[in-house]
């Protein structure tokens, strides 16, 4: 499937591939962000790779936007065969699932006719591929989850979600580092603190694994 | 260290500079001044050159009560006030000089709802990934990753003579092109999901007007009005643009700014063009909103309008700011002159 060239609004230009999740995708697009930064093209601010799209930001006044597109083009056109080798690593999170924290979990049961023990089976004890960091710094996008538990996202986002929860999104799942407005379904909450601004390092990477292991209070 | 005391910070005052941009695919918000243009053309008024990126202090609802230990030079931007210094009236949009004690009151906004103070040199807080902007909600950055209190001082350059001529600073002639207080429309660009959308639907977007809604804040703006469909289909979440109108499931729109989380999932049928990114901040409760499409020619072009007037303002000012530095290297100069 070929990507296709689309401006997002007046600073940023996307390469967007179709709306579905797929591990071949991803790959794909973390390689080319890689490539086209080590470019250190002038008037490029930053590149963020997401789940089936890279966005380009840029600066219309110093950016040659019609050679940043041959650019783009002719990147698509090489064949990314040599896909660089990296350790990826596997990350344990515990977590409480109940519906004390889980606030929606007893509605995401009922729209999938589950129960809540099924809802918690499904979703705990596999391994959930990083697609991409984002959102909030700690905070990871997860591939691979079930789809008897794909959730549309609450019609109106929530104000306030405590930090720590784990939620679904559609067919991704997460859970908030901090305390945020979001719109995704909250099935439980891990005591791990995900994100600390005193050490804003980054420990988990796109193509890392993560995992959820229940927890009693 | 010269230092600007916050006698009163107002109800929500943080620094921010232009902010943490290059580091949102790790998820860090860019977050930085809502009122970019505001921002720079305040830093330009007091000799700060925009690739610097210095920092200020935004103050947001209402204004503040700011004193000073050292002389230096000063600027209020932004929201419409009625700055006083030791209790006579000054101009805003202007550059002033400030002296040891001086109180600098603008407590009350009269329009709009942030308001910059710039000062020559910037707010000096630590550099966290190339910015000092504050990001409240994860305490990172500008003054201890919080908003200011009562009684915060606030480092800013030290500087020991300004050489400047007094009457000229305040008979300078400005022209500040444009100001958010003349606009009666928004400019937006198409989105990346405007195809989400149909013909009608993207009809109803451009020509009925809208208003703020209830919950307004740097992360972004409700806006109340008809609300939109779009085709039933999650979208896999992506980049968030700053100034991106986003449309929730109930057909609700948000519009992103500052101190938006750095990806999301509803689709965005429009995004408010770059120059006017200053401009809905400011924007009064209960004045209709109308969103107005414009080309990508058109909104680079406003860009580089401001970025013109804000380069004009900073090559008119009238005074050189000698740094300690400075000074030695003068005294260096001196030395081997004497040789």
């Amino acid at each position: 499937m070929e990507p296709k060239m689309k401006m997002a609004g007046d600073t940023c230009i996307n390469l967007e591939f179709p709306n579905v999740m797929s591990e071949e995708v991803s790959e794909r697009i973390l390689s080319i962000a890689r490539r086209i930064e080590a470019l250190h093209i002038p008037g490029i601010l930053d590149i963020v790779p997401a789940y089936r799209e890279v966005s380009f930001m840029f600066d219309p006044l110093v950016i040659d936007l019609d050679n940043f597109k041959e650019i783009l083009a002719h990147e698509l056109m090489l064949k990314t065969q040599n896909q660089s080798v990296r350790t990826t690593s596997v990350f344990e999170i515990p977590v409480l699932y109940n519906e004390k924290v889980g606030l929606d979990l007893k509605e995401v049961a009922g729209i999938h006719d589950l129960s809540i023990d099924e809802v918690i089976d499904l979703h705990a004890n596999r391994e959930y591929r990083i697609y991409m960091l984002g959102f909030l710094p700690g905070f990871s996008f997860l591939g691979g989850l079930d789809p008897p538990l794909h959730t549309a996202r609450k019609a109106t986002p929530r104000l306030e979600i405590p930090a720590g929860s784990i939620a679904i999104g559609g067919e991704q799942t997460g859970y908030y580092p901090v305390t945020s407005p979001g719109g995704w379904q909250i099935i439980g909450q891990t005591p791990l603190k995900m994100f600390d601004s005193q050490q804003p390092t980054v420990i988990f990477h796109a193509g890392d694994a993560i995992k959820f292991l229940p927890i009693d209070e | 260290m010269n230092k600007m005391i916050m006698v009163d910070p107002g109800i929500l005052a943080t620094v921010p500079d232009k902010g943490r941009i290059g580091h949102q695919g790790e998820g860090f918000l860019n977050s930085g001044a809502m009122d970019a243009y505001a921002y720079e053309y305040g830093n330009a008024l007091v000799g700060n050159y925009p690739s610097e990126n210095k920092a200020s202090v935004e103050f947001a609802i209402t204004g503040g009560v700011v004193e000073f230990t050292a002389p230096t030079v000063v600027a209020i931007t932004g929201a419409r006030v009625e700055p006083t210094l030791n209790g006579e009236a000054i101009m805003q949009d202007r550059p002033f000089y400030v002296q040891k004690g001086d109180i600098l009151n603008f407590r009350h906004l009269l329009e709009g709802r942030f308001a910059y103070l710039a000062v020559a040199g910037g707010v000096q807080v630590p550099s966290i990934l190339g910015s000092q902007s504050t990001s409240i909600s994860v305490n990172l950055g500008g003054f201890h990753g919080r908003q200011l209190a009562k009684g915060d001082r606030i480092c800013i350059a030290d500087y020991q003579q300004i050489e400047q001529i007094d009457s000229r600073l305040t008979k300078t002639k400005i022209d500040i092109p444009s100001s958010f207080l003349q606009q009666d429309s928004l400019d937006v660009v198409p989105g990346p999901e405007q195809e989400w959308f149909d013909q009608k639907e993207w009809r109803k977007f451009v020509t009925t007007p809208y208003q703020l809604g209830q919950h307004i804040n740097r992360m972004g703006y409700r806006i109340a009005g008809p609300e939109l469909s779009f085709k039933s289909e999650n979208l896999l979440s992506g980049a968030n643009l700053n100034g991106g109108i986003q449309v929730s499931r109930d057909g609700k729109l948000i519009i992103l700014l500052a101190d938006r989380a750095s990806h999301g999932g509803y689709p965005v049928i429009a995004k408010v063009i770059a120059a006017d990114l200053g401009v809905l901040p400011q924007w009064p409760v209960k004045k209709a909103l109308q969103f107005r499409q414009v080309s990508l020619e058109a909104a680079w072009e406003q860009l580089r309008i401001q970025a013109n007037a804000t380069d004009e303002i900073y090559h008119a000012h009238l005074w050189h700011l000698v740094t300690p530095s400075r000074m030695m290297a003068e005294r260096i100069r001196m030395l081997y002159q004497q040789q």
